[in-house]
């Protein structure tokens, strides 16, 4: 018997494919909510997704969705909906065909299922589209389609992989208002993406994949911090590249290091970057030093992931430590049971 | 509101045909199918009023010979392997299959109804297309069009028949290695249902499609046919029925299991 109470959770959950492990020992609790999934392209974020969607089994371990393990499981997956990242739609049907057959296997009558589809369709603003073929439909109205017959039957746990793909501004604020309804509703809502601004509109709870673990998971506003202490490298292409890093260290920065990785380059290593690109952009000025470029590798969080994962490495020697309810790099106050967070203003 | 009980197996088997069946009529298989067909259907029935009125070929022998070279020889083949070799295949590859996956239809009702989509309307073209060849061979003579349609509903059988089995076959073998289920399909095919099926003695009992012929009540073909064996139709229609039960309950049992491709990287 599946439980009242929608729920996700994962017991060290490993999953290999061949000797790649796009997972390893995944241990978390997931209650009603909106949880933001985030981490760099091939993290494991999919692989998380089809586990809890039961599309594919774990090599080792156990996932639980509404308390049992949903690999083909139909008493589960009525339960569950699934925005797959894929760019994938019977293109030969329309949207009101594709969504209404979908709500059709999911139990409904035929005469519901369509009114069930028609308002699922005009919720994502696809009511005037809905009697076209999907396969002259633009990116963002596919995305919307694919959104639109992951609601159509109200499951109790949501899986929207990487749903913001490729839609336009209205497209998002629609997607975002409507995730965010089906959260309010007691639905458990697992929100992958890449870019922590979409995570942040939605939600303050997030889980941070990288390398196929969990490396941090908690409030956004810590991830923020995490991302402020991170020490970012500066990277300067001038003419003089000697002279600026000399100034720039007499303004007595958080400049903690600074290296010459190439001729006519200089990089900085600091915790502040605000400050060093402003007093950067300053010295430059003032001595009036050709700047051709500057750069930082580390603005992307897959820089922050790297820096979590060889943290973690130092601290516990792998990433997740295995037990429910903990993570390495972590603010475990993840696991503690929160009402749905408001969202944070849209993008 | 709750999520809605799962849909019973009768209904669930029902949309899979639905939604199966309105993909091939918007698609291009079904044209392909269809105008293989009618190629064949023109080709035969054209040979009939070439060779005359007067000639010693009769219609029966023309509508034999083209039911045996375009439809036991060719048709019988492709159509069901357009049609169910990449009912599930294609579908993991174009990664349509989650949504399917994903409802609570369960994966039996899945294969059956994607089995029972790709033979019916396989078993659909090919009758249809035996029928036309029938009354155009007989066109110039109504009275014997109606006499002579008994072996010709005997040759719509074994066909309907076939159908069945080669697409459980393709089924199984798309649902069991997705990126080359119609390789296996047409290798099997060619090698255990045409060469098996034209070899001389009893090697060809391993051969659904001899069996077929002999069902259909047509003329041994293949290498000394005078050395082929005989088939009781009664035994030949039971075994493809078994073995159309084997290779669909072995997509069955695939399909259940089967991570199809989503346990890769």
């Amino acid at each position: 018997m599946t439980t009242n109470q929608a729920s996700v959770r994962a017991v060290k959950v490993s999953k290999w494919y061949g000797r790649i492990t796009a997972l390893q020992e995944v241990s978390l609790l997931l209650e009603p909510g909106i949880w933001g999934l985030l981490g760099p392209n091939g993290s494991g974020k999919t692989t998380f997704m089809r586990l809890v969607a039961g599309l594919t089994r774990p090599s080792l371990g156990q996932i639980k969705v509404c308390g049992e393990s949903p690999f083909a499981n139909p008493e589960v997956l009525r339960r569950i909906g699934l925005c797959p990242e894929a760019d994938a739609l019977y293109d030969e049907l329309t949207a009101l065909e594709f969504v209404s057959t979908l709500a059709t296997m999911a139990g409904f009558g035929a005469g519901e299922a369509k009114d069930r589809a028609v308002k699922a369709l005009t919720d994502f603003g696809l009511e005037s589209a809905m009697h076209r073929a999907m396969g002259g439909y633009s990116r963002g109205m596919r995305q919307r389609a694919k959104l639109a017959q992951s609601v159509v039957h109200d499951p109790d746990v949501l899986l929207l992989d990487e749903p913001l793909t490729g839609t336009d501004p209205t497209s998002r604020s629609v997607i975002l208002e409507q995730v965010k309804k089906r959260a309010e509703g007691g639905a458990v809502v697992l929100f992958s993406s890449h870019v922590l601004h979409e995570i942040e509109a939605l939600t303050e709870n997030v889980l941070l994949i990288a390398r196929g673990q969990v490396v941090a998971q908690g409030n956004v506003h810590e991830i923020r911090d995490l991302l402020d202490e991170h020490p970012h490298h500066i990277r300067v292409d001038c003419d003089r590249p000697r002279e600026l890093a000399s100034r720039v260290l007499a303004a007595g920065q958080d400049v903690h290091a600074v290296t010459f990785p190439a001729e006519g380059a200089v990089e900085f290593l600091t915790r502040a970057p605000d400050l060093t690109y402003a007093t950067v952009a300053r010295e430059a000025l003032a001595a009036n030093i050709q700047v051709g470029a500057l750069t930082s590798s580390d603005a992307t969080l897959e820089a922050l992931f790297n820096y979590l994962v060889e943290r973690s490495g130092r601290m516990a020697g792998t990433g997740s430590d295995g037990s429910l309810g903990k993570a390495s790099a972590q603010a475990p106050k993840a696991y503690e049971k929160r009402e749905p967070a408001p969202g944070r203003g849209e993008p | 509101m709750p999520a809605p009980p799962a849909p019973s197996f009768a209904a669930s088997v029902g949309t899979i045909i639905q939604l199966t069946l309105v993909r091939l009529v918007r698609g291009r298989k079904l044209r392909l199918a269809l105008l293989a067909t009618g190629l064949v259907v023109i080709a035969a029935i054209s040979a009939r009023y070439a060779v005359g009125e007067n000639a010693t070929v009769t219609p029966n022998d023309l509508v034999e010979g083209a039911v045996r070279l375009g439809f036991f020889d060719l048709l019988v083949y492709l159509v069901p392997y357009l049609f169910a070799a990449g009912a599930l295949s294609e579908e993991a590859e174009s990664r349509t299959l989650p949504y399917l996956l994903m409802r609570p239809i369960g994966r039996t009702a899945l294969a059956l109804g994607k089995w029972l989509a790709a033979s019916v309307t396989s078993a659909v073209v090919l009758a249809a297309g035996a029928l036309v060849v029938h009354v155009g061979a007989w066109a110039t003579d109504p009275g014997n069009m109606i006499d002579e349609i008994g072996p010709t509903l005997e040759i719509i059988g074994a066909l309907c028949l076939l159908s069945f089995f080669y697409s459980a076959l393709c089924l199984f073998f798309g649902a069991l290695v997705i990126e080359a289920g119609g390789l296996l399909s047409i290798v099997y095919m060619a090698f255990m249902e045409f060469f098996v099926g034209s070899v001389p003695a009893v090697a060809r009992y391993s051969s659904m499609n001899y069996l077929a012929t002999q069902l259909a009540g047509l003329p041994k073909g293949g290498l000394l046919p005078e050395y082929a064996p005989d088939v009781e139709t009664w035994v030949a229609a039971v075994v493809i029925t078994v073995l159309t039960a084997i290779f669909l309950g072995l997509a069955v049992l695939v399909t259940n299991v089967s991570e199809f491709g989503f346990g890769k990287a």
